[in-house]
């Protein structure tokens, strides 16, 4: 398989991860901030 | 009924997984590009969640002009973002490819021309938002803004039909992608996982964007 296949597909999946994980974390500190209002 | 994040996300996961294996390992290769076929089916997920995310942006964007309901904006916002973010998976995704077959990262092709010209007018949109402080004006200006960017999908779409294109279509006879029942099933599984991804990203992106508004709504009636 060339290397390339991969490259594209742990471009697209770790994107989606990291940006995941990025946006759950700004939700949980959203609310934190909203609670403590 | 309440949504339930953990459950929703297993079940993208699962399904994001099977149909990376069955790109990967299930779908056979293609007569002309051989195993580099496969690049295609994580290539094209990504450039569909972008058009889908930027229509959700501008649809929601003209809602907002219609109605001045502040929703409107945070959802066309957090369309926007994803449009960013998938059309740079897309850009570079499809250089990746572009240097295998035609030994070149970029070439000016018209399809990478277009969609690069799509990518930075929105990022011009948020270029934008971020000059203008008054809230309604903003959301208006950018609504405005989002509606004249759009053009630019259309164009990115059709761009190897108005211009000759070196860039494969699907189904083309002239180094087209001759695509195949189980390469059709693989496609078809990955595009269904990437829309999956984008419902899930969309609405966690509109919910920070409505928790922003909250805490800084909180915050000005405090000062």
């Amino acid at each position: 398989m060339p290397v390339q296949v991969y490259q594209v597909l742990g471009l697209y999946l770790m994107t989606t991860i990291v940006y995941i994980a990025w946006v759950t974390k700004a939700n949980r500190d959203m609310d934190r901030k909203n609670a403590k209002r | 009924m309440e949504f339930r994040d953990d459950i929703y996300l297993g079940i993208t996961g699962i399904i994001v997984a099977l149909s990376a294996y069955f790109a990967l390992f299930i779908a056979p290769a293609e007569v002309t590009m051989g195993e580099l076929v496969r690049i295609f089916y994580f290539h094209l997920p990504p450039a569909i969640i972008c058009y889908l995310s930027l229509l959700v942006s501008v649809a929601t964007g003209l809602l907002y002009i219609r109605t001045k309901d502040y929703k409107y904006d945070a959802l066309s916002e957090s369309g926007a973002i994803l449009g960013l973010v998938y059309g740079l998976i897309t850009l570079i995704s499809g250089s990746i490819w572009a240097n295998v077959t035609w030994g070149v990262y970029w070439n000016w092709d018209p399809r990478e021309t277009t969609t690069l010209i799509l990518w930075f007018a929105y990022l011009g949109y948020f270029l934008l938002r971020m000059s203008i402080e008054n809230p309604e004006r903003r959301a208006s200006s950018a609504a405005v803004f989002n509606t004249l960017a759009f053009l630019t999908v259309p164009l990115s779409y059709v761009s190897f039909i108005i211009w000759p294109s070196l860039h494969p279509q699907l189904g083309g006879e002239n180094g087209g992608l001759g695509l195949t029942g189980t390469m059709v099933q693989a496609l078809v599984m990955n595009i269904i996982g990437g829309v999956f991804v984008f419902g899930y990203v969309l609405k966690k992106t509109y919910d920070l964007r409505i928790k922003r508004d909250e805490y800084n709504s909180r915050m000005m009636e405090e000062m």
